[in-house]
């Protein structure tokens, strides 16, 4: 089990070219994820546009939106299977371990 | 018998007739049996009646946008868009029949289910929230427009019948590409831009080489902000825009001087092609807060119905297969629709305007498939393809949707498939 150090819930968000289809998609699986490993969370889906002055904690996006994201930033998970579980569960937490989110 | 009758033309009038509350009572009763805590249920209704109306706001803006845009290319070449006498614009139609795709939305979803349910080679769930509605919508808009007389029962009944189908058959019918093009068979394809994506699989290995792939070329990274569908909306029309300005200028000063109002023509201009991506991302933003909450109730319905369903998803599932290929697929297709559109023009057939959004992501997701079996020339193939069945499919149909007739330039390429079709059986019926 991991252990959750923040002492709100944790902020994503999920990013397409237009905020519809698959950011959406990507955020449901997001949040089946994050129930799975018992991590309180708040996931919004979004576009390109607006995903730049987010205050997210972390960003999830396809990788063909990856390199635009960095430029802004922000810490982006880039998924090159956008509703792979593994690959979602192994990237985030690569990612929250390594800004001390959470323990392992 | 008459107090029956005032409370039906009651409910008429106060929840069919506003897409707002009727959206909001079904988004209320959902997230209550889904069992979610009061602010959850609280704030997600809120969202969907604020979604409703956002598009609403949209939808004016971008009918508003629309008739500049045709009137300035009118200015300029004496062209006009014609449309079909009578007709109801977009937000009319929202406003007046939402409730009617709403319904059809959810009743074709049961359906859909119970297809995939009952039919044991059937196995994808169509999750592209979106697109449910848009198509929904369009669905009520041809119904209409074939029989304005057309009660509402027969609307909704035949509405959800042609989306149960088609959200049931089209991820199957493309899944053998799909598999080849993402490698597994855990994901299926939920978009509209199907058969252009179908016909660039197939035809691809005839145009070029799999070896001579897209992702062997590097393109350059200012091409990145065309991602971005705002910026380059608005910088795309803004130049149409700005140089119609000047055409107009020359050839008819005194539309294009009424049309600017009190401001410089080519400020207007630059204005217009900003307010035209403005109005998008307002129509798009409410489109996607009640679809937001509308969606993951589906996935759980899906989810406990039947298990194991493949579930079928956006267009961008399948770019970060071929990312160059995207590119490659929206140029080309924009090339095209540029040249339809001058065609258009000269031949005094049609006017015709670049949708960004369409020429990117059905043109991008072709691509990618084109480039699985030709390479480079089927991503470009692909695009191209998609391109001119925008333009054709564009043209034709604001000729003939007299219902929320900017639903044209809203399409992608199977959604004229489905107004022709639906249009021919249609009128064997009615």
């Amino acid at each position: 089990m991991v252990k959750y150090k923040l002492d709100r819930p944790l902020k994503i968000l999920t990013v397409c070219g237009v905020g519809q289809g698959s950011s959406l998609i990507m955020r449901m699986f997001v949040e089946d994820v994050l129930k799975e490993l018992q991590i309180p969370a708040k996931v919004e889906h979004t576009e390109l546009l607006t995903a730049k002055s987010s205050d997210a904690d972390i960003i999830v996006a396809s990788v063909l939106h990856e390199e635009e994201l960095l430029d802004s930033g922000k810490m982006v998970i880039a998924l090159k299977n956008l509703v792979d579980k593994n690959e979602i569960k192994e990237k985030l937490l690569e990612a929250l371990s390594k800004k001390g989110i959470i323990e392992v | 018998m008459t107090t029956f009758m005032e409370v039906l033309t009651w409910i008429g009038t106060n929840i069919l007739g506003q897409p707002a509350i009727l959206l909001g009572i079904v988004a209320l009763v959902g997230l209550a049996l889904q069992r979610k805590p009061f602010s959850e249920v609280l704030t997600g209704t809120a969202k969907v009646m604020i979604g409703v109306v956002m598009m609403l706001a949209g939808a004016g803006l971008f009918v508003d946008e629309l008739v500049n845009f045709q009137s300035l290319i009118n200015a300029a070449t004496g062209v006009s868009p014609n449309y079909p006498p009578n007709y109801i614009p977009l937000n009319d139609l929202i406003s007046q029949y939402g409730s009617y795709a709403a319904v059809i939305m959810t009743v074709a979803f049961i359906l859909h289910l119970i297809l995939v349910r009952v039919i044991p080679r059937l196995r994808h769930v169509y999750l592209t929230g979106h697109l449910m509605w848009w198509v929904s919508l369009l669905v009520v808009a041809v119904i209409l427009t074939v029989n304005p007389n057309a009660s509402a029962k027969q609307i909704i009944t035949i509405g959800a019948i042609v989306m149960a189908i088609y959200w049931t058959i089209q991820p199957a019918y493309i899944h053998h590409a799909m598999r080849d093009v993402i490698g597994s068979d855990a994901i299926g394809y939920a978009h509209t831009s199907s058969l252009v994506a179908l016909i660039a699989y197939h035809v691809g290995k005839y145009i070029g080489k799999p070896e001579e792939s897209t992702e062997n070329i590097k393109l350059p990274k200012s091409l990145s902000f065309l991602k971005d569908y705002a910026v380059s909306t608005a910088i795309i029309l803004g130049i149409i825009m700005v140089a119609a300005a000047l055409v107009g200028y020359v050839k008819a000063p005194e539309t294009v001087i009424n049309l600017a109002g009190d401001l410089n023509p080519i400020i207007w201009a630059v204005l217009r092609g900003v307010y035209f991506a403005v109005a998008i991302v307002v129509l798009l933003t409410g489109v996607k807060m009640f679809v937001g909450e509308i969606v993951p109730a589906f996935k759980g319905i899906s989810e406990k119905v039947i298990p194991g369903a493949i579930p079928a998803v956006d267009c961008p599932v399948v770019f970060p297969y071929a990312p160059t290929a995207v590119i490659i697929g929206f140029l080309s297709g924009l090339g095209v629709f540029l040249i339809m559109m001058a065609i258009f023009i000269a031949a005094g057939f049609a006017v015709i305007v670049p949708p960004m959004i369409m020429l990117f992501f059905p043109g991008g997701a072709a691509a990618v498939f084109g480039n699985k079996t030709g390479g480079w020339k089927g991503a470009v193939f692909a695009g191209a393809l998609n391109g001119f069945v925008l333009a054709i499919g564009q043209a034709l149909t604001l000729q003939f949707l007299t219902y929320g007739t900017e639903l044209a330039t809203l399409g992608d390429p199977d959604w004229y498939a489905i107004v022709a079709i639906l249009k021919g059986i249609l009128g064997a019926i009615f």
